[in-house]
C-alpha cells in the first residue's frame, strides 16, 4: 500500500475518533434528558411537539408497547412513501413532470427507505419528483435513523434499570433523536455541501450546449446495424440535493438524489465534499459507542465496543485500498498504466484510495451510499465491502442499529467466553440466560438465512439470473451482494445487477423489512428481559467486559460468525474471480 | 397491483406483529 493510502486511512480514522467523543458525551446528555447548549432553542420546539401529539414524558412503555409503537409508526411511513411515489405525477413541485412510479418499484423503495436501507433500484433524477425525494425519501431518512437510535437507547436503559417492566417512550426518544442530534447536525452538514457546490434548489433540469459535441455509437441487438448519434448538449439535473445528501450520510441511509449516488458532482464535487461526507457516514455510529458508555456509567465499556469495531474496520479497510491500488494485471498486459491502480468505475477527482476508504466506510455503517462503482472493483477490494455487510453491520455499523447488533454480539462472547473459562456469564450487571441468548442467536442468524436463501432462489430461477450482466463468478457475486445489502440494510449494489424489476423488487423489499423489524423486534424483547431482571454487583467471578482480552473475544466472535456463514458463497464469487484473474494469462 | 403489494406489506407487518406475541410469551415462560 502506498504511503499516501496509510496517511488517508489513519488522518480518517483519526478526525472520526476525535469527533466521536465529544459527540458521544452530548448524545449521553440528551438522552439522559439533561440541559445542553441546544436546550434554550430546541426545549420549546419538544414541549410543542409532545403537546400536538399527545405524549407524555414520563409515560413509560414495556417492551412490547415500544415495540408495537416503532412498528406502526414505521408502517404508516412506509405507506406515506409508496402513495407519494404513486401519486407524485398530480402532486406538486414536480417540474420534470414525472409520472407515477411503478407498483414494485413504490414497494421496494417505501421498504427500503423506511428499514434505513435505501437500496434503490431506481435513478433519482429520472424518477421521482422534488416532492417524492424531500417528502417521502429524505423525511423517512430522519425517522428511520432516529427509530434505529430509540431502539439502541431503549436497549441501554434496559442495562441500568434494575427489576423493571419499562425501557423508555418511544415517542420521546425519536423525538430528542431526531431534534437535537439528526437535524443540526444535517443542517450544519448541508450548509457546508451548498458552500462546497452541491445543488440546492427547486429548478427542473437544465439543457446545456456541449463545448465539444461526441460520438456515441450503439451496438445493435438481433443482427440490427449499429447506431451512431451525435450529441451536442447534455441535461443537467436540479433539485433541493443538499438537504438530502447530509441526512442520507449523518442517518447512515444512503439514498443518493442522483442515480450514481456521491460519485455525481452535484453531490460529491470536491475532495473537501468527500472527506466531509466520509466522515459524516460514520460519525453518529462511532459517538454513539461513547454515548453508551457515558450512559452505563462506565465509559470502559463504550471504549472496548469501539476498539473492537476499530481494529475489524481498520483491517479490512487496509485489504481493500491495498486491492484498488493494485492495477487490473489483464489491463496492465495491454499497456494500460498501472499507477494509480485500478481506476474503472472511479471518478478521476476521487482516485482509487478515496474510493476504497468510502467503499469500506460505507459497509461498515449500513450506510450504501457510493463515490465509485463496486461492481468494477477488484474481487478482493470488492469481496471486504461484501464482508463487512455480511458480518451483521456492526462494525459502527448503522445509526443504533450497529451498537444494538454489537451488544447482541457481546452477550454471545460474554456468554461463550464465561463458560469457556468458568465465568459467570453477565453484562454490565445483568445475568445472562437462555432467554437472551435465544433472542442474540436469532438476530445473528436472521441476515444471513434471508441473505443466503434470497441468493440462492435468484440463482436458480429465470427472473433472477435475467437481471445479471457479467456471467460466471461475477455475476454470482452481483447476486450475493444485492442480498447481504438488503439483509444488512446497508443499500449499496454492484450496479451491474439490473435489480429494478418485479422479482427483485418485491424479494429484496421482503429481505430489507424482515432484517429491519424482525431485528428490532428481538433487540426490544431483549431489552425487556434484561429491564426486569436484578443488577448484580460484579465479583470475582464476573469476566471483566473492559479489557483487551474481552475485545479480542468480541472480534472473534464477530469474525467466526462472518466466516462460518459466508465465506462458502464468498468462495463460489469474488474468491474465484480473484484467482481467475491473477492466474489466467 | 397496489392492491397486492399493500397486502404484502400489511402481511409483513403482521409477521412482526406476530414475533412481538411469540416473544413475549418466550418471556412470559422464562424461569
Amino acid at each position: 500500500m502506498s504511503p499516501y493510502g496509510i496517511a488517508q486511512i489513519l488522518l480518517y480514522f483519526g478526525v472520526l475518533t476525535a469527533l466521536a467523543i465529544p459527540l458521544g458525551a452530548f448524545m449521553a446528555r440528551v438522552y439522559r434528558g439533561e440541559r445542553t447548549f441546544l436546550t434554550p432553542l430546541l426545549d420549546p420546539v419538544e414541549r410543542v411537539v409532545y403537546r400536538v401529539a399527545g405524549v407524555r414524558v414520563d409515560d413509560a412503555m414495556d417492551w412490547k408497547r415500544y415495540a408495537i409503537a416503532a412498528l406502526i409508526f414505521n408502517v404508516l411511513g412506509a405507506v406515506v412513501v409508496y402513495f407519494l411515489q404513486r401519486l407524485q405525477g398530480i402532486l406538486p413541485l414536480n417540474p420534470q413532470g414525472l409520472g407515477a412510479v411503478a407498483p414494485d418499484s413504490a414497494f421496494n423503495t417505501a421498504v427500503s427507505f423506511a428499514t434505513n436501507t435505501n437500496w434503490q433500484g431506481y435513478g433519482g433524477e429520472a424518477t421521482m419528483s422534488h416532492l417524492t425525494q424531500m417528502l417521502g425519501l429524505a423525511v423517512q431518512n430522519f425517522l428511520s435513523a432516529a427509530t434505529g437510535m430509540a431502539v439502541l437507547i431503549a436497549l441501554l436503559r434496559a442495562f441500568m434499570r434494575n427489576q423493571s417492566n419499562t425501557i423508555g417512550n418511544f415517542w420521546v426518544d425519536l423525538t430528542r433523536s431526531t431534534l437535537y442530534i439528526l437535524l443540526p447536525l444535517s443542517l450544519a452538514l448541508a450548509l457546508a455541501l451548498v458552500s462546497e457546490g452541491v445543488v440546492q434548489n427547486f429548478n427542473a433540469a437544465q439543457n446545456v450546449p456541449l463545448l465539444e459535441s461526441a460520438e456515441v455509437v450503439t451496438p445493435g441487438k438481433g443482427g440490427a446495424p449499429q447506431r451512431t448519434q451525435t450529441l451536442t448538449e447534455q441535461v443537467l439535473p436540479q433539485g433541493p440535493a443538499a438537504s438530502q445528501v447530509a441526512i442520507k450520510q449523518l442517518g447512515t441511509n444512503g439514498g443518493g438524489f442522483f442515480n450514481v449516488n456521491s460519485a455525481h458532482p452535484y453531490e460529491n464535487p470536491t475532495p473537501l465534499s468527500n472527506f466531509l461526507e466520509v466522515v459524516s457516514i460514520l460519525l453518529i455510529s462511532a459517538g454513539l459507542c461513547f454515548a453508551f458508555g457515558n450512559l452505563v456509567n462506565d465509559r470502559r465499556q463504550g471504549w472496548a465496543i469501539y476498539a473492537a469495531m476499530s481494529a475489524i474496520f481498520l483491517a479490512l479497510t487496509f485489504c481493500a485500498v491495498t486491492a484498488e491500488e493494485t492495477a487490473n494485471p489483464q489491463l496492465t498486459a495491454l499497456g494500460v498504466a498501472d499507477r494509480p491502480g485500478n481506476m474503472e468505475g472511479k471518478e478521476v477527482r476521487l482516485g482509487p484510495v478515496n474510493s476504497a476508504i468510502w467503499a469500506s466506510v460505507t459497509t461498515s455503517a449500513s450506510n450504501g451510499s457510493v463515490n465509485a462503482m463496486h461492481d468494477s472493483f477488484t474481487p478482493l477490494g470488492g469481496l471486504v465491502p461484501m464482508w463487512l455487510m455480511q458480518l451483521g453491520e456492526v462494525v459502527y455499523g448503522g445509526v443504533g442499529s450497529g451498537l444494538y447488533g454489537m451488544l447482541m454480539f457481546a452477550l454471545i462472547a460474554v456468554f461463550v467466553a464465561g463458560l469457556m473459562v468458568g465465568r459467570t456469564p453477565e453484562y454490565l450487571g445483568k445475568k445472562i440466560q437462555a432467554y437472551e441468548m435465544k433472542m442474540a442467536s436469532l438476530v445473528i442468524l436472521i441476515p444471513p438465512f434471508v441473505a443466503l436463501i434470497g441468493t440462492a432462489l435468484a440463482v436458480v430461477l429465470d427472473a433472477g439470473t435475467a437481471g445479471v450482466s457479467n456471467p460466471g463468478p461475477h455475476g454470482f457475486s452481483q447476486i450475493l451482494y444485492a442480498f447481504s445489502s438488503a439483509a444488512s440494510n446497508n443499500g449499496s449494489a454492484f450496479a451491474g445487477l439490473s435489480a429494478n424489476t418485479p422479482f427483485y423488487n418485491t424479494a429484496l423489499g421482503i429481505v430489507m423489512w424482515l432484517s429491519r423489524f424482525w431485528l428490532m423486534v428481538l433487540v426490544l424483547a431483549t431489552a425487556g428481559s434484561l429491564a426486569a431482571k436484578k443488577n448484580v454487583m460484579p465479583s470475582a467471578g464476573t469476566l471483566p467486559t473492559h479489557t483487551p482480552l474481552f475485545v479480542v473475544l468480541l472480534i472473534s466472535t464477530v469474525m467466526l460468525s462472518g466466516v462460518l456463514t459466508f465465506v462458502p458463497a464468498l468462495a463460489l464469487g469474488p474468491i474465484v474471480e480473484h484467482l481467475m484473474l491473477f492466474t489466467t494469462r | 397491483m397496489d392492491f397486492i403489494f399493500l397486502l404484502l406489506l400489511v402481511a409483513l407487518a403482521a409477521s412482526t406483529w406476530g414475533l412481538v406475541v411469540l416473544c413475549s410469551r418466550l418471556t412470559g415462560s422464562r424461569p
